[in-house]
């Protein structure tokens, strides 16, 4: 009897449950594209481009399903061209843009796309000071002198407007619809608005994709009927979340219209000999860096410009970018090579052992020794190149104390100014050198190295004269001979660009990777 | 014994919350700067707008008078820094994924390490009884994470025997929130095509979490039906010539229960609030998940109303584990 039983119980999940497993799958999936990422995607924020846009890991979402007034190019990030403004006029001191809209853009309900949205839009983001609202610091109005012009002005010269304007969070939405649902656009937006709730389960824009569903898994989009533009290769994405790189392998192998966006150096060498998949990598516009604080109330070893320039020429460049996965690349300056005004990467800094260690016999001090602090990874990238960092500055004599913390502790030390030495990554807020200003004196990364402002006049009053200019020749030409001078006078050291592996599907055309939107999800085609 | 547990939840869930909010303060951070990202933390605007959002700007003790008045008068947890949405909702969301998936699992695992357990106990010494607590051992020793890779390469990969990741095949979609169990909403709705799916889905993570509670459950059902079977009333009912049928569930099984629930209450608990590195790998957003999101983030309304969802489980598996041992052992109900 109690064999029986068992047998039966065991019989029961050995048995039953691979044959129901096995019963019914294999659904089809010809006209879905599938895409795993392994990011944490939070309905609320996730579904609300004025309050999650910037982020990363969901801005192909946005990107599919709203418009911005000017976009880029496939895998060309150097110059915005039209989107949903057919042009744009900067005045000469780039304080005011006039956008000239198209006149045959719809939203996906059919309401037709008017200055008027394109208003409630900015004015939204802005009031609701949620995190995308940096995004146009310094705007002072925006406002609709026509149905179909929109003009932008701004409180200080800002020739990055026109690369602003491109990002998602900026993605236009129906006005009409998302007022009526709770959607604000004064200034006491950031308490009473509630459209957010909404857009959980509704997109209001005029891009190639609808939302259908967003849950805590994944986001699935449907063709946009009434897009005006060219129509997509699949009428449905699907966009996962969580998916730990160790399962993105697994299902590379056995998907089907598969991206998977994690996938480590490593792993992705493993898919290599794969017939059904391709692993491309691609140098990523993020920079690595490394200062060193000027403060001396922080770091007395730091704050000596000897002792920054033996760790300038003591770092083994080459040695850091071998651990920055298949792709990675270094850095001349702080802006990546795929916006204008990058160095060339020739141009970079080469170590010099016998200069660091001159430089820090020159410094006074013996034995130094600082604490090197930074965020921990769940990758373990940023361990590996501290460990890096520690070994290299100890061949020339320099001791590094590792102090790697979890964001919600480092992140807040970093921000109060008191890392002696940091380990950090810049992911680009917008394609333009002018986001790079930041790593001047007195700027955000500047005085989180204790490079404060004052402290560099040349170089301050070269980034003031790169940023106040509309003509981006020259400012190109500004932003090199900035960062020429940086490369030896600033104590924040750019290192690389980490590298990142796409795995996709044999069949899958366009899969690019883009520094704004990541992916351009409506542009991912097939083979013929 | 009921209200005594329930008046036991009054003040845990007011302690926990205690706690939360405590051990938050203790914690040298910050969670505006912590949250936002390097323009936004560096704009002072930004800053304030989000202070004010989650109440950072008021003292920690307003904050948490506040917030026992939402939740005592309107059940309100707050709302999460991460999701900018109400506790309640993304508890909603994650809650129901793992109750599904600890459920099933518990299932396969009752159904397989109780009887295993007899058995053995029933073979005491022999070399069945041995290879039962080899493999029960093995179970328990391998590490779920290791095993979920394992079984997802071979099961899903290498035999095509299992879906892929997540709660539902892609091109799926959810059936409408009835109770947020998929399969449970699925049967609701009618949808039998969407139950197999998830029943599919949730299979594979299933069995990963139920191998190491076969184990235990097995070892403990061992050897708690040792310690009874050579009880006088067991021989006794032999004497009288009752069939062994008989008498291994009446006399030696509901006897040997009440230490086995125990072990199941406390296992369900685990399973329950436990599951984040299996949950990681089969993509399941269940409170594993969550909890480490809102942990990471230093998302306080997040993390206090995990920690009273958890307090939640375990008193709520306690009263039920008290009052089934109760239901099959007289003795403790005298007591």
């Amino acid at each position: 009897m109690l064999r029986r039983s068992m047998i039966t119980c065991l019989g029961v999940v050995m048995i039953g449950v691979p044959a129901i497993a096995a019963y019914g799958s294999g659904s089809s999936r010809s006209s879905t594209l599938v895409v795993d990422d392994n990011f944490s995607f939070l309905v609320g924020k996730g579904t609300d481009p004025a309050r999650g846009g910037v982020d990363i890991d969901t801005a192909p979402f946005f990107h599919a399903v709203y418009e911005t007034l000017l976009t880029y190019k496939l895998g060309d990030t150097s110059k915005p061209v039209p989107n949903v403004a057919l042009s744009y006029k900067a005045s000469p001191d780039a304080k005011k843009f006039i956008f000239t809209l198209r006149k045959d853009i719809h939203f996906s309900n059919g309401d037709p796309l008017t200055a008027a949205d394109v208003v409630f839009t900015y004015k939204r983001l802005l009031n609701l000071n949620d995190t995308p609202a940096y995004l146009l610091e310094g705007i002072t109005g925006a406002s609709a002198p026509s149905k179909y012009t929109f003009v932008l002005q701004s409180s200080a010269s800002n020739p990055a407007i026109p690369a602003i304007v491109t990002n998602q969070a900026l993605g236009i939405v129906d006005s009409k619809v998302l007022q009526a649902q709770g959607g604000l656009d004064t200034p006491d937006a950031a308490t009473k608005d509630t459209a957010s709730k909404y857009l959980e389960t509704h997109s209001v824009g005029s891009g190639p994709y609808v939302l259908v569903s967003a849950n805590t898994s994944q986001i699935v989009m449907k063709a946009n009927p009434r897009y005006r533009g060219a129509k997509s290769t699949f009428t449905t994405i699907i966009y996962r979340c969580n998916i730990p790189a160790a399962t993105q392998q697994i299902n590379a192998r056995r998907g089907k219209n598969e991206i998977e966006l994690n996938l480590s150096g490593d792993q992705a060498n493993s898919l290599k000999g794969s017939s059904n998949l391709n692993v491309k990598a691609f140098t990523s516009a993020n920079l690595y860096y490394l200062f060193v604080n000027q403060d001396p109330n922080i770091t007395a070893a730091g704050a000596n410009p000897h002792f920054v320039n033996a760790v300038r020429y003591g770092l083994n460049y080459s040695g850091l970018v071998q651990l920055g996965g298949s792709g990675a690349a270094r850095a001349a300056g702080p802006i990546p090579s795929q916006f204008f005004g990058a160095l060339p990467r020739s141009a970079a800094l080469k170590r010099d052992v016998t200069l660091a260690k001159r430089e820090l016999a020159a410094s006074g001090l013996d034995h130094p020794s600082i604490q090197l602090n930074y965020e921990t990874t769940s990758t373990g990238v940023s361990e590996a190149l501290a460990a890096k960092i520690k070994a290299d500055l100890l061949s020339i004599g320099i001791e590094v104390e590792l102090n790697g913390q979890p964001g919600s502790i480092s992140l807040p030390n970093l921000r109060a100014n008191k890392d002696p030495m940091s380990l950090r990554i810049w992911v680009p807020d917008y394609p333009d050198p002018n986001d790079y200003l930041s790593f001047l004196p007195g700027q955000i990364v500047g005085r989180h190295a204790g490079w404060k402002q004052g402290a560099n006049v040349g170089l301050e009053r070269a980034g003031a004269q790169a940023s106040a200019t509309s003509n981006d020749k020259l400012r190109a030409k500004l932003f090199r001979a900035i960062q020429v001078a940086m490369e030896k006078q600033s104590p924040i050291l750019p290192l690389f660009n980490p590298g990142q592996v796409l795995v996709s599907s044999k069949n899958l055309t366009n899969v690019v990777l883009n520094p704004v939107w990541y992916l351009s999800l409506a542009e991912i085609g097939t083979t013929k | 014994l009921v209200v005594r547990r329930v008046v036991a939840l009054v003040f845990l869930c007011f302690g926990l919350t205690l706690l939360g909010f405590v051990l938050t303060e203790v914690v040298p951070s910050n969670p505006a700067q912590a949250n936002l990202g390097e323009r936004a933390a560096a704009n002072p605007a930004i800053v304030q707008a989000y202070r004010e959002r989650y109440g950072l700007n008021k003292p920690i003790v307003e904050r948490y008078e506040r917030y026992l008045e939402r939740l005592v008068l309107h059940g309100d947890l707050g709302n999460s820094e991460l999701s900018g949405r109400p506790v309640r909702d993304d508890l909603r969301d994650y809650v129901p994924a793992t109750a599904e998936l600890a459920l099933i699992s518990m299932f396969m695992a009752l159904i397989v390490g109780i009887p295993v357990g007899v058995w053995a106990a029933m073979k005491a010494q022999t070399r069945s009884d041995q290879v039962i607590r080899l493999i029960s051992l093995g179970g328990m020793s391998v590490p779920p994470f290791w095993l979920a890779l394992i079984a997802l390469y071979l099961f899903f990969y290498k035999f095509n025997v299992f879906p892929g990741v997540g709660r539902l095949d892609p091109i799926d979609l959810p059936p409408p929130h009835a109770t947020g169990l998929l399969t449970v909403d699925a049967l609701i709705a009618g949808k039998f095509g969407l139950f197999w799916s998830a029943l599919q889905h949730v299979l594979l993570p299933a069995l990963v979490l139920a191998v190491a509670n076969v184990g235990v459950f097995a070892r403990f059902t061992r050897s708690a039906v040792l310690e009874v079977v050579h009880e006088d009333y067991v021989r006794t009912a032999r004497a009288k010539g009752m069939p062994r049928r008989v008498i291994v569930p009446r006399h030696i099984v509901r006897a040997a229960l009440p230490p086995v629930l125990t072990v199941i209450g406390l296992a369900f608990g685990n399973v329950l609030t436990g599951t984040v590195l299996v949950e990681n790998i089969f993509a399941w957003p269940g409170i594993g998940q969550y909890s480490y999101m809102s942990t990471t983030s230093l998302d306080l309304p997040a993390i206090v109303g995990v920690m009273l969802f958890v307090g939640f489980v375990y008193i709520i598996m306690n009263l039920l584990v008290d009052v089934l041992s109760a239901m099959v052992d007289p003795r403790l109900r005298a007591g």
